[in-house]
């Protein structure tokens, strides 16, 4: 599914430069549930954003289903993520103005030949158990319903990639658990899910733990 | 799946995260939008007035082909006089001679008696010659108006006239009497489009009549306009060329060196510098006005929404995480850009709608909102919107866009400054505009007040002036009444007009205005020589004329140190050599009823009531009691004495606001506009104020978790948000003090540029910023640092 070879991420300020990835090499197969640990500050979300090409790594090459994404101009990136990646963040991030059923929709419309239908953002609310919110604000619903609707919209545009920061972070132990057992469904049906998380538990549900410090890759344990 | 993303779906989306936004920021939003509605409608309106001026004969197809002749005259020392009419018979010199011009027409206006049923009203008509409807194509209701001003009895009416004199508008056929003579009704044309056209009169008679009056074959009198139309590819200098030696013998000899025909495009009329001085720069100035209030309204809009775009950053986050361009979401909000501009343009519609026709009273003018009938009028109006609102979204759009995803949706805080240099600059040059407005209107202020009291230099209250050849036994009678404390005779000359002579002086011809005046009429006006005396002229006149009073300005071109030394000296009073000279026995000082912008003439004040040049005004100078008593008595007192006209009087404090009426009219829109411009920044800065407060939350908890005073923290906020109105002095000054400079120097008697005027419209503006952003400052101030830290 994805190959990253090298991959370094420097941010300069005016006289230091912070090392977020150094040489980080990491292969991930189609389907696969990977979840990567470490403490704050390793490079941890610093590697999701540059795997969602949300951020340009420093140096490396990045093959994601089977193109090299590293010298791409931002238009072609931001195409391939809406192609291929969709993301779920620990702050759920979804668009306050807009209703349960609206967000859901969003990941729909900057994707070439998605059919964006009632039934079809029904269906994958139902999936989450959230179609009777479908009408509701984001304000409206608790911390794990959000993140369940959050799922929803990843799904919504059949990714490839599923992008997972901290997705339990904000939730008491039983929604994050339902949020784990969700990601897991998605990664049995043949979506590749990345999750970053914090917690042993959660990282027990996925196939391979990858250890991070420091911006590296420091170990690997595979369940 | 398959098949593509329906593309009404997209919009319907796009719209539900516009509308709900607004929805969710409605104060700012509503700020923004009402002070785009307002800014727009002011453009509009001012563009409607100009689009008068601009579109002059917009109806007449072969309009840069057809001119009006105006007849220039000069003479040594003075502004070159534009009039509208020429002689009676250019037109059929024209006609004769010049075979460059297509066609050529006159109407001359005329006060008729027209009777019809036993009324007999007196009203003003042209007399037309038929060409008149060829060359200026005025559109037909019903009939020929050129045949039927071919026939001798042919009258034309518009719409409202024929209405106003029979009752329908297709009453062909029905006959008036117009000073005594039959004529017919035989073709009604359309009402004049208002503000559109040099005709103010609806009835025009033919020219072919045996009454018909195109002016005495006089040779100074100039009372016919005559307009033309030139061959295609004929040009209208070479016609003014082969005209001058056509005309010189329709003009008196000593004048032809003073007199000049020149052609002026009737598309041009309304704004030619000599007939309607200062037009052009009201409109300049008026398109300048504009254009700031409308980039006040652009800026605030752009700051609130660059601002307001703030709340966004996750939506912003996510649809570039879900695979959104940078140019998808630069054109989703360059599109809500352009949806806000077009609700704030339909707004402004509205607004137009509502008080066009209030605002056309009070600044006389005919702007018409007219886009039932000019569809065009809503596609330029569209297209402006949309350039308008890419124009403003393009900022806010350029700035969100360029925000990195990875940021936005890693961290929770605003990453969006509401502050920025473009925002600070927006921000500085709206109070620029502002404090420029408010010296600019402070000195229109005092200019007019100036006008209207000082620089008269007269006392002109209580001042009654009848229309009457000073008729002595009226005079004696008026001046027994209780009410009234002095009479004098002046000629109309001292109020419009004023007949002018070339003075030989010496080896110079000095450009004098002569003028009819009792010596009773000085004091009676306030006015005292400040040198010789006036007891030595007869209270009633002399003929023929032996003594004379002058002005300074006359004293002074005549070539005499000083008004002393005028005194006893002789003059002569006419270009014509045989004319006996006079001795000046009184000087007095300068003073004027005649304008403010142009510069008092040397002038001549002889004492003569009889005759063609002799006084034909009464001056009554009433004690300022029992007016109304006063008034009727006066009326009694002129049946009494055996007048035949109706009385016709005015009072001259009347006659000098209508002299002043334009200026006084150009500080209203003044004033106006400089109200909306006041309001709209001073709306804009509250709601930046809001916003700035609302970002600065955060920094605010932490200063008073530090121990910050709420005073202290008010203090803080304030001093930044009052920053820009501050640097905005350094580019309101300099300009507001070059512009009014240039406009004060247009005037030949002014106040002088006042320098306090500038820091203290920059107090205003000061007292604007604190007082608008003072309340929420305090607000915010006052929080407690747990609720502010809290916020996030």
């Amino acid at each position: 599914m994805l190959t990253l070879t090298d991959i370094t991420k420097s941010y300069r300020t005016s006289d230091v430069e912070t090392r977020a990835l150094d040489a980080v090499s990491l292969e991930v197969a189609e389907g696969e549930f990977l979840a990567i640990m470490g403490p704050s500050g390793c490079g941890k979300s610093t590697l999701l954003n540059v795997l969602g090409l949300l951020d340009r790594p420093t140096q490396g090459s990045y093959r994601l289903a089977d193109t090299e994404v590293t010298g791409l101009p931002s238009a072609r990136l931001a195409r391939m993520r809406g192609e291929h990646i969709a993301f779920v963040f620990q702050n759920f991030n979804l668009i306050d103005d807009l209703t349960v059923a609206e967000n859901v929709e969003v990941s729909l419309l900057y994707r070439r030949g998605a059919a964006m239908t009632k039934d079809r953002v029904g269906l994958l609310l139902d999936q989450v158990g959230m179609a009777h919110r479908a009408g509701h604000r984001p304000q409206q619903l608790s911390g794990g319903q959000q993140q369940r609707v959050a799922i929803a919209r990843a799904l919504a545009g059949n990714p490839s990639l599923i992008l997972a920061d901290e997705p339990t972070g904000n939730l008491d132990s039983a929604n994050g658990e339902q949020v784990i057992e969700l990601l897991q469904q998605v990664a049995a049906s043949g979506t590749t899910v990345i999750m970053v998380t914090h917690s042993h538990r959660d990282a027990a549900a996925a196939q391979r733990i990858v250890q991070m410090l420091d911006g590296r890759i420091v170990g690997e344990t595979q369940l | 799946m398959s098949g593509g993303i329906g593309f009404g779906s997209k919009i319907r989306h796009f719209w539900t995260a516009y509308i709900r936004n607004l929805h969710a920021t409605r104060l700012l939003s509503a700020i923004a939008i009402v002070g785009l509605a307002v800014g727009l409608a002011g453009a509009l309106m001012l563009a409607l007035v100009a689009r008068n001026a601009l579109g002059f004969y917009g109806f007449v197809p072969d309009r840069e082909r057809t001119y009006l002749a105006l007849s220039v005259t000069s003479g040594p020392g003075m502004a070159p006089l534009v009039h509208d009419v020429t002689h009676g018979p250019t037109a059929g010199l024209i006609r004769a001679n010049l075979p460059d011009v297509e066609a050529v027409g006159r109407l001359s206006e005329a006060e008729v008696a027209l009777r019809r049923h036993g009324e007999t009203a007196r009203t003003k008509i042209y007399w037309a010659d038929p060409e008149i409807f060829d060359l200026l194509r005025l559109p037909v209701i019903a009939g020929r108006p050129i045949a039927a001003l071919n026939r001798p009895d042919g009258l034309v009416m518009t719409r409202s006239e024929a209405i106003r004199h029979f009752g329908r508008a297709d009453r062909l056929g029905a006959v008036t009497e117009v000073d005594g003579t039959p004529m017919v009704l035989r073709a009604v044309i359309a009402d004049l489009p208002a503000g559109m056209t040099d005709l103010d009169r609806g009835i025009f008679a033919s020219g072919k009549s045996a009454k018909a009056d195109f002016g005495p074959l006089d040779r100074d009198m100039l009372s016919v306009r005559t307009y033309l139309r030139l061959r295609q590819g004929a040009s209208p200098t070479a016609v003014e060329r082969r005209l001058a030696p056509l005309i010189g013998g329709l003009i008196a000899a000593e004048m032809r060196d003073h007199y000049a025909m020149r052609l002026a495009p009737i598309g041009t009329l309304a704004l030619d510098p000599g007939l309607h001085p200062g037009a052009r720069e009201r409109l300049e100035v008026g398109s300048l006005v504009a254009a700031l209030i409308l980039f006040i309204a652009v800026a605030n809009y752009v700051n609130l929404s660059t601002a307001l775009s703030a709340r966004r950053w996750r939506e912003i986050g996510v649809r570039a995480a879900c695979g959104a361009t940078r140019g998808e979401i630069a054109r989703q909000f360059l599109a809500e850009a352009v949806a806000t501009i077009l609700i704030a343009a339909l707004l402004g519609a509205a607004l137009i709608e509502l008080t066009l026709p209030s605002l056309n009273t009070l600044f006389e003018t005919h702007a018409r909102f007219d886009y039932l009938s000019h569809p065009a009028l809503l596609l330029w109006l569209l297209a402006g919107g949309i350039a308008l609102g890419l124009a403003a979204g393009a900022y806010p759009a350029l700035v969100l866009s360029g925000l990195s995803p990875a940021g936005l949706l890693r961290d929770r805080g605003v990453r969006i400054s509401a502050r920025s240099l473009v925002a600070d600059l927006l921000v500085a040059l709206q109070f620029a505009i502002l404090i420029g407005l408010m010296v600019a209107l402070a000195v229109v202020y005092q200019q007019r007040r100036f006008a209207m009291t000082e620089a008269l230099r007269l006392d002109v209250d209580q001042v009654l002036v009848v229309d009457a050849p000073c008729p002595a036994s009226f005079r004696q009678e008026v001046a027994k009444l209780p009410g009234v404390r002095g009479t004098s005779c002046v000629g109309r000359g001292l109020l419009e007009h004023p007949m002018f002579d070339f003075i030989p002086i010496g080896s110079q011809q000095i450009t004098t205005n002569k003028i009819p005046v009792l010596p009773s009429s000085f004091p009676l006006l306030g006015i005292a020589p400040i040198a010789g005396s006036l007891s030595a002229l007869p209270p009633d006149g002399e003929d023929p004329i032996a003594r004379i009073v002058v002005n300074e300005t006359a004293a002074r071109s005549f070539g005499f140190g000083s008004a002393g030394a005028a005194i006893g000296k002789v003059v002569p009073i006419s270009s014509y050599p045989s004319e006996p000279r006079v001795r000046i026995v009184a000087v007095v000082p300068d003073f004027s009823l005649l304008s403010v912008d142009s510069v008092i003439k040397p002038t001549i004040y002889f004492d003569r009531i009889q005759g063609p040049v002799g006084a034909d005004l009464v001056l009554v100078k009433m004690a300022g009691h029992d007016i109304p008593e006063t008034m009727a008595a006066i009326d009694r007192l002129w049946r009494e004495t055996g007048q035949q006209q109706p009385i016709e009087h005015k009072f001259l404090s009347d006659h000098v606001e209508e002299l002043y009426r334009d200026l006084e009219r150009g500080t209203w829109i003044f004033g106006l506009f400089c109200g909306v411009a006041a309001l709209l920044a001073a709306t804009g800065i509250a709601g930046m104020a809001i916003a700035t407060a609302e970002r600065r939350t955060k920094e605010i908890g932490i200063r008073k978790a530090l121990g910050a005073r709420t005073d202290q923290v008010l203090v803080l906020l304030l001093t930044r948000m009052s920053r820009p109105a501050l640097w905005a002095n350094l580019i309101a000054w300099p300009c507001a003090w070059w512009l009014m400079r240039n406009w004060l120097n247009g005037f030949a008697y002014r106040v002088p540029l006042h320098l306090w005027l500038f820091p203290a419209a920059a107090l205003v503006a000061l007292a604007i910023t604190l007082g608008s952003a003072g309340l929420q400052a305090l607000n915010v101030a006052r929080r407690r640092p747990i609720e502010a830290l809290r916020y996030e």
